[in-house]
């Protein structure tokens, strides 16, 4: 298990070497520098010159490279362009905690709602239920969440006045965003679940549980729930990353100063530094992710064994 | 509640009890009509081949139809209590604890994600709030004993996965077993296991009815698991027991063309035919069954009556009875009528 989990750090380091390495080339064909004539109208072309020297941005494409490389393994992810004096870091730990708190409660609400409707959707499968289900799972999935967003401004927000539309003051502006990111989660969950259960519940050994005299309810709980949740766990990993690491345009619309934002200001200002230190952040949480999901499988599933014999993939 | 029925020693009785299940094809009818009974320490042999409805009488038996199934006639009593007409809860009591069940394919009828001695226990968590923890530990390794699994105290905590199809076997009647259930309805045990593993299997059953006196309901299409363990045999066709009788009346003295083909189509080691029989045709359908005798039409002795009308049962010595024309001596003027 240890040796198991080391030699996927190992995979990991590799892994996040190839982002790195694309991320800087694509960003270096991004146009235009950080310190754009249209940007600050002040500056002189002398001073920008300047500015680019005193960064290193003059230099070929490969030793600006081997450069961030250097500092990036002693620890120095740089310093903002834009927010002059703000290490990397600081920039985006300042900005992590809205982007956690709207994601955790979007995957919480999502994955308990979504659950509970796949579960009872195969339990009385083509009922009331599981047509509803069905209908929420696909509008989920097909209906893009600023959409919901935008009716959840307008309706809950605007014409009812019950929650505030945009802002970040105190926990109650988290609550739309939280559920217009929601319903993803929640209709893949549903989705994935209801088609689970209902495999496992045409398992003889769901026939074995009612034999034994067991309320519905418990085997569904103790019996059916437990091996339908393995598939469900795969998609927990990148579901997770994606809804933590924060919405692009969810925090636009909702002026939520989160990590989502942080990565579109810094792609617009060409703010080098950070770019690549969202690109690592981010790939790196999702790796550790799926790295995660991959062990919690053992848990779940006693027939899985992180050993040599079975890490091919 | 219902009081003991008067015969006390029955187990089960099966009065004329019809089984349907609601499909998108249309209704099966999968049990016609089908009445049996079973007194303590008595095994049972329901042959038949696939789909004549054998394993719908005892899932009808003990409540657990599939989704569109249900109970349209007769009766059913268990132990003194009438199971076409109880509650659900009451049901859900009995199941595991008057009457339990073991499946045929040991494989995949454990739950692959909880340790085996868990699956035990549950039995007694279900049914018997008055046992303490170290009460249910004590009887788990006790069953597993029973069954003949070697070092129980290691193996409860082991999953399905660590146990081979024939220990799965002997878990799933340690399962069944755990509350001496007065009935244990097992359907084809030994189906899915090879040849030497079906033998253990049926020996320990014979041997742990011998020490709890269990009614048994064994559900096969082999008939050498007939000869080794049943005291009776019903031979199921079409939805009907087409011909019962104690063991050696179905061996020996068979009356049912059917009854005969299912043992001329048993491999012999001593004859010399290189083929091996077989009845031709195909089981009749149930959605629209026949009017008159489910064998009719792959029958070598049919008659034109058999067609038309259902044949009764016709007795012969103590238990042993068939539904067939060629025994009703009524059956030639059924035949006139028919042709005038």
């Amino acid at each position: 298990m240890t040796a198991y989990v080391g030699r996927r750090l190992v995979y990991m380091l590799i892994t996040l070497f190839v982002i790195v390495a694309l991320t800087f080339c694509l960003m270096k064909i991004l146009p235009g520098t950080p310190f754009d004539a249209e940007r600050y109208l002040s500056l002189s072309p002398a001073r920008q010159t300047a500015l680019l020297r005193q960064y290193g941005l003059d230099q070929p494409v490969y030793k600006q490279f081997l450069q961030y490389m250097r500092n990036l393994l002693k620890g120095d992810f740089g310093i903002s362009y834009f927010y002059p004096d703000r290490p990397v870091l600081d920039v985006i730990k300042s900005r992590i905690g809205p982007s956690a708190l709207v994601g955790s409660q979007a995957i919480l609400m999502g994955l308990f709602i979504g659950m509970l409707m796949g579960v009872i959707a195969a339990w009385r499968h083509n009922g009331p239920m599981d047509y509803l289900t069905m209908v929420v799972a696909v509008l989920g999935v097909s209906v893009p969440n600023f959409v919901v967003a935008a009716l959840l401004q307008y309706f809950v927000g605007l014409k009812w006045g019950i929650l505030p539309v945009a802002f970040w003051k105190s926990w109650v502006h988290s609550v739309l965003p939280s559920i217009s990111l929601m319903f993803s989660p929640l209709a893949s969950s549903a989705r994935f679940v209801r088609t689970e259960t209902l495999d496992v519940l045409s398992q003889d050994y769901i026939q074995t549980a009612r034999s034994k005299g067991m309320s519905e309810r418990r085997m569904l709980v103790k019996h059916a729930l437990r091996n339908a949740l393995l598939p469900v766990v795969t998609i927990l990993g990148p579901m997770i990353a994606n809804l933590l690491t924060g919405s692009l345009a969810i925090e636009s619309i909702f002026s939520v100063p989160g990590i989502g934002s942080l990565f579109v200001e810094s792609v617009r200002n060409n703010d080098y530094p950070v770019i690549m230190g969202l690109t690592i952040f981010f790939s790196a949480f999702y790796i550790v992710c799926i790295l995660l999901v991959d062990i919690s499988y053992t848990l779940i599933d006693p027939r899985i064994r992180l050993s040599k014999g079975n890490e091919g993939d | 509640m219902t009081r003991m029925a008067e015969n006390n020693a029955a187990v089960l009785s099966v009065e004329d009890m019809s089984v349907s299940i609601k499909t998108d094809n249309g209704i099966v009818r999968a049990v016609r009509g089908v009445s049996f009974s079973l007194n303590q320490g008595e095994t049972l042999a329901i042959v038949g081949e696939s789909g004549s409805g054998k394993t719908m009488t005892c899932k009808g038996v003990i409540g657990l139809l599939p989704p569109g199934g249900t109970i349209d006639g007769g009766t059913v009593k268990l132990n003194g209590l009438d199971v076409t007409h109880a509650h659900e809860n009451t049901l859900r009591h009995i199941r595991g604890s008057t009457i339990s069940m073991i499946f045929q394919d040991p494989l995949t009828s454990l739950n692959p994600t909880t340790p085996i001695g868990r699956q035990i226990e549950e039995m007694m968590l279900l049914h018997r709030p008055d046992m303490n923890k170290q009460a249910r530990k004590a009887r788990v390794l006790e069953m597993l004993d029973l069954v003949g699994i070697s070092n129980p105290h290691e193996r409860v905590k082991q999953y399905p996965h660590q146990f081979s199809g024939g220990m799965r076997q002997r878990v799933m009647i340690a399962i069944a077993l755990t509350l001496s259930p007065k009935m244990l309805i097992a359907d084809e045990p030994t189906t899915a296991l090879d040849v030497t593993i079906q033998a253990q299997i049926l020996e320990l059953m014979k041997d742990i009815q011998r020490k709890t006196n269990t009614a048994i309901i064994i559900i096969t299409h082999n008939l050498g698991v007939v000869a080794s363990v049943a005291d009776h045999v019903a031979v199921m066709y079409g939805g009907r027991i087409i011909e019962e009788g104690s063991s050696d009346d179905i061996f020996y003295q068979h009356k049912h063309p059917y009854t005969q083909g299912l043992l001329d189509s048993v491999p012999k080691i001593n004859r010399a035919e290189r083929r091996l029989f077989s009845i031709p045709g195909s089981p009749p359908d149930l959605i629209n069954p026949p009017e008159g005798c489910p064998f009719t039409a792959r029958c070598g002795s049919r008659m034109k009556v058999c067609g038309a009308y259902p044949p009764p049962p016709i007795r012969f010595n103590g238990g042993h009875s068939a539904a067939c024309w060629l025994y009703d001596g009524r059956a030639g003027r059924k035949e006139a009528g028919l042709d005038g």
